[in-house]
């Protein structure tokens, strides 16, 4: 049962509830750092790994510090400098022990601060918690559903990637060139996890 | 008298010449997420304005005291305390606004038009002029959102703040994908406008990201090769 | 020039810790204003609900917690229940839904009182009377399922056009009503 649900939650945040394209967060890396695919990559890995380690700070705070004492209000302010904090912090302990790893995600991180991707999902899976009723809602459902997030960032990222390509050799009106092209194409990518929908529902119901 | 002009011109420049969404490519989210209709537009615009003008006015007051090192930190907490008082307030006072926003309520936060004025204007400018270069903004945001509620409103609902005009309905227009095409051809419309006006069209999003100056990314460093290109793309990377 | 660096630092951490308190402050006092407020709004918005599927009752007595109330008319008399469930079943997270049943464990009327989560145009029509009228007569001793999972064993209702798990979401809560009325008042009477 533990495992069913944790293969659910994962699967759901990438394909069903994918957060670019069905919930449009993280919008502006999306679109600004998908024209090459190693930046797309690069830049896909350091939110994932962003989102998980934020996660797994807000998440026992908001649970154990902000519920106990009625501070539910403070979400969001609390969460915002936590996750700038980290980022933060991730980026001068990376360039001190690991520059090598530093050197190919450290250039991402400033971004991420305000990317909505990161604090949409650390309130998103606060508020499965509560209306999670198939089962228990878990810390490691939200870990695992952050991580499904990440993963499902970097399948877009990577499609989206692999259309831009596509595009630079196409002949385009002068107008529609850059971005109103990118967004139609972003358009027609999404049209396709439409198709997902209902998709892990009925692979792994919970009746 | 002067002053009254120039007063005006900090007020109107966000709503149309740089206007947040539509030339500057900023708030690409919540502009994509909430507008399946025109009343959830308006709300976002509403609540969006009123946090950008609440924080640009106490950011131009502290921008004496707070230390340049701490700055964007102490930002984003002004920032997030207005977006909570905000989300309260809409919570106790307009609940149905409140659910149909839903998680984008809290998430104005990150919305980088905020910050980018904060960083950009309020941060240099006087009171007066912050408060009112914040509500121009607002106001331009707000229009944008809501040319995208109402057109996808009409072709999705068939109908224009609830009330049914159309007898078809072409639900695509407010499930995702046509969230992107409407955004996608309004930008295609107003580069047309702006270069039919003789007037550069600038869409990397890069110059007007308050993060430009922290970030490093090689797209930063493409993005200022091709404002360098002679012929005028709006390119995003 | 250790000096130096103390102020460096220290600066920065006052003001930063000054502008949080105040902030902290200032929220902590909105909220002591509105909170009041929002758990009013909430109830009133429960209330409403209730007496949309049952209409006759002038007031509600709470018979399980937050769930199952008993609507009473001006003499005292049971007129009818309201029975408040949340599916989390739904395409964008939880429905919830009042049912209201009469005395003989017939489903009056059913009213979908939050679907915000659901894709507008197509999930949030499960909140249009076109869909939730199809509940009316249904009895409460019978599972209800939506027509593409019926199989000819208990009852069914047309699900909303391209909307079917949010159609199945409601038929979970009014299916969890239903078990619940069966529970506490059909079981207990018999």
């Amino acid at each position: 049962m533990l495992v069913k649900s944790l293969v659910a939650v994962f699967l759901a945040a990438i394909l069903t509830e994918n957060y670019v394209l069905s919930k449009f967060l993280g919008i502006c890396p999306f679109l600004g750092v998908s024209k090459k695919l190693n930046t797309a990559v690069g830049m896909s890995v350091a939110v994932t790994f962003v989102m998980v380690l934020s996660t797994a700070v807000t998440f026992p705070i908001y649970t154990y510090l902000l519920v106990p004492y009625d501070l539910e209000y403070l979400q969001t302010i609390v969460f915002i400098l936590i996750i700038a904090g980290l980022v933060q912090l991730v980026e001068i302990v990376l360039k001190k022990y690991i520059p090598s790893l530093y050197e190919s995600l450290g250039v991402y991180l400033p971004l991420i601060t305000t990317n909505c991707a990161i604090l949409g999902v650390t309130m998103l899976v606060l508020q499965k918690v509560q209306t999670t009723t198939a089962y228990e809602y878990t810390f490691g459902h939200a870990l695992v559903n952050a991580l499904g997030a990440g993963i499902g960032f970097l399948v877009a990222m990577v499609m989206f990637a692999g259309v831009r390509t596509r595009l630079e050799s196409a002949d385009i009106p002068k107008s529609l060139k850059g971005l109103p092209i990118t967004l139609v194409a972003a358009s027609l990518v999404a049209l396709s996890f439409l198709g997902f929908s209902g998709f892990v529902n009925n692979l792994i119901p919970f009746a | 008298m002067a002053n009254k002009t120039s007063y005006f011109k900090e007020f109107s420049k966000g709503i149309i010449k740089e206007n947040p969404v539509l030339c500057l490519v900023l708030g690409t989210c919540p502009t994509l997420a909430v507008t399946t209709s025109a009343f959830n537009a308006i709300g976002m615009g509403v609540a969006a304005t009123a946090v950008l003008m609440c924080s640009n006015a106490v950011i131009s007051l502290l921008r004496k005291v707070i230390p340049d090192k701490v700055r964007i930190p102490a930002y984003i907490t002004i920032i997030a305390g207005f977006v909570t008082v905000v989300q309260m307030l809409v919570k106790a006072f307009a609940p149905a606004i409140d659910e149909s926003l839903g998680i984008f309520l809290p998430l104005i936060v990150v919305n980088c038009i905020i910050l980018g004025r904060a960083e950009m204007y309020a941060s240099k400018n006087p009171v007066i002029p912050s408060i009112l270069d914040g509500l121009g903004m607002g106001v331009g945001f707000t229009a944008a959102l809501l040319c995208m509620g109402i057109i996808r409103e009409l072709l999705g609902s068939g109908s224009i703040f609830g009330f049914e005009v159309l007898p078809i309905q072409i639900l695509i227009f407010i499930l995702p994908p046509g969230g992107f095409f409407v955004f996608g051809i309004l930008i295609y419309l107003a580069n047309k406008l702006n270069t039919r006006a003789g007037k550069e069209v600038v869409e990397n999003p890069c110059h007007s990201c308050p993060l430009s100056q922290t970030c490093k990314t090689s797209s930063f460093a493409q993005c200022k090769n091709e404002t360098t290109d002679k012929e005028v793309t709006a390119d995003v990377s | 020039m250790k000096k130096m660096n103390f102020k460096s630092i220290f600066i920065p951490v006052l003001s930063l810790f000054i502008i949080c308190a105040v902030i902290a402050a200032a929220l902590a006092f909105t909220n002591d204003i509105t909170q009041d407020k929002i758990a009013q709004n909430n109830e009133q918005k429960k209330t409403a609900s209730m007496t949309v599927v049952c209409p006759d009752a002038k007031s509600f007595d709470e018979i399980v917690p937050e769930s199952l109330y008993a609507g009473k008319d001006d003499s005292g008399n049971i007129v009818g229940y309201a029975v408040s469930t949340v599916s989390s079943a739904g395409y964008g997270g939880q429905i919830k839904v009042m049912t209201g049943i009469d005395t003989n464990g017939e489903i009056v009327a059913i009213d979908v009182f939050y679907n915000s989560d659901e894709t507008p145009g197509l999930g949030q029509n499960t909140s249009n009377e076109s869909f939730t009228k199809s509940f009316k007569g249904l009895t409460t001793s019978q599972d209800i399922f939506v027509d593409k999972d019926f199989s000819g064993e208990g009852q069914s209702v047309d699900s909303v056009t391209a909307a079917t798990i949010s159609s199945r979401a409601v038929v979970d809560a009014v299916n969890q009503a239903c078990q619940l009325y069966e529970e506490n008042i059909a079981g207990g009477e018999q």
